[in-house]
């Protein structure tokens, strides 16, 4: 079983991305809509291996959270998503740990593309 | 059935052009394509666009009519396989076989907009990197299309292009984003390549030979006599002990006697024969 945990509060980015992931057996998707919901998924019983994490978000946007993840002992990778594309931005975030990074909007074989990248996992893409 | 003459005379001009076949059943596809062409030269209908090209196919309706018919599709490092094998089994025998100092010459033969050019660039320069070495190259990409060839010089990219096959890191490193929200190549990999442009029917007229060329989703388009046509001249431009690429759904299986198979995880590459072994 691959496990997602998507943390965006646009529900259309929920809606596109489990349309696609959802179409393999193999694949159990969360959703969560902030930071701080991620963190509380993070500390539940459910372990993850990748995280999908918007940027701009309330309560907690997606930097802050990255960095409380990373003082958590997770194993799952994490791939920003953002419409910010300023590579100054970017690369803060790379120099933070992220896995990737994914700009908005973007395309699900991109998506699935950099899945496999960070996580090794070819997922069937069926458009 | 005044349709059907129409994409006939067309799908016939297109093969005689390009040596690109068009099945029946992909007529479709290219009325689609015809339409695109007739709105482009603000043309009625493909009826106008057909009367037009009984006059003749000249200037800019030759050209869009030889841009359209070619399959541009493409992304950065398409087909990962294939670059492994290029830095895994081409590279260390360039090295093992050539001169110290000898500059690695690349053809793409279909370099449609340059990302596999400037995939072939990075990996180049991140092969120096990793290894300490310093291997002068240089690629040339031709293409038959001059709108294509247009845009492969630009080494611009759309922000979907660039997230298409193209690592973030690499972006980073090798590309400046613009004013326009998109990402230019920087001259550090553009500065290795040059773009011409080359119909793979017409003579090759290139200098020196090459020690790899790719030739990915060419021959798949082609008529069985212009496969043979083709890839005899390629193999005339191959350095001997050179490598010749080919898409993933091609092979060289009745075409050639001239390579040796070889295969690298996955990924399928031709060893061109030494000239005593090549066949007449």
């Amino acid at each position: 079983m691959f496990r997602v945990l998507i943390v965006d509060d646009t529900r259309s980015v929920h809606a596109f991305v489990k349309n696609f992931l959802l179409k393999s057996d193999e694949v159990r998707v969360s959703s969560v809509f902030n930071g701080a919901e991620a963190i509380d998924a993070l500390k539940g019983k459910e372990e993850f291996d990748l995280i999908l994490l918007d940027w701009e978000m309330p309560v907690l946007n997606g930097p802050d959270t990255f960095q409380l993840i990373k003082t958590m002992n997770i194993k799952a990778s994490t791939i920003m998503m953002t419409t910010k594309n300023d590579p100054e931005d970017i690369k803060k975030m790379f120099d933070l740990g992220v896995a990737e990074y994914l700009m908005k909007p973007f395309t699900i074989d991109i998506l699935f593309q950099k899945i496999e990248w960070v996580s090794g996992r070819s997922l069937p893409y069926a458009a | 059935m005044q349709l059907e003459r129409i994409l006939l005379f067309f799908a016939k001009y297109i093969e005689s052009a390009l040596g690109i076949v068009y099945a029946e059943h992909n007529y479709f596809q290219l009325q689609n394509r015809l339409e695109e062409i007739a709105k482009l030269l603000s043309i009625e209908s493909i009826e106008e666009l057909f009367t037009l090209a009984e006059s003749g196919i000249t200037g800019p309706f030759k050209q869009l009519l030889l841009d359209l018919a070619t399959n541009n599709e493409t992304s950065f490092f398409r087909d990962p396989k294939v670059f492994k094998a290029i830095e895994n089994v081409v590279l260390p025998s360039f090295l093992q076989n050539e001169p110290q100092g000898s500059q690695f010459r690349i053809w793409s033969g279909a370099s449609s907009t340059g990302q596999e050019a400037l995939s072939l660039a990075m990996l180049i320069s991140e092969f120096n990197l990793k290894g300490q070495k310093n291997i002068p190259f240089s690629i040339l990409g031709t293409d038959i299309s001059e709108r294509i060839l247009l845009r492969a010089k630009k080494a611009d990219y759309s922000q979907l292009e660039v997230q298409r096959g193209l690592p973030t890191p690499y972006l980073l490193k090798y590309f400046q984003k613009n004013d326009q929200d998109r990402w230019t190549a920087n001259a550090t990999l553009t500065s290795h390549i040059q773009f011409n442009k080359q119909n793979l029917l017409a003579p090759l007229a290139f200098a020196q030979k090459f020690h790899l060329i790719l030739l990915r989703n060419v021959l798949i388009y082609q008529a069985l006599p212009s496969k043979i046509e083709i890839l005899k001249r390629v193999t005339e431009m191959l350095a001997p002990g050179g490598f010749l690429i080919l898409g993933s759904g091609e092979s060289l299986l009745g075409l050639s006697s001239d390579y040796n198979q070889t295969a690298y995880e996955g990924a399928v590459i031709y060893l061109k024969k030494e000239s005593r072994q090549t066949a007449a």
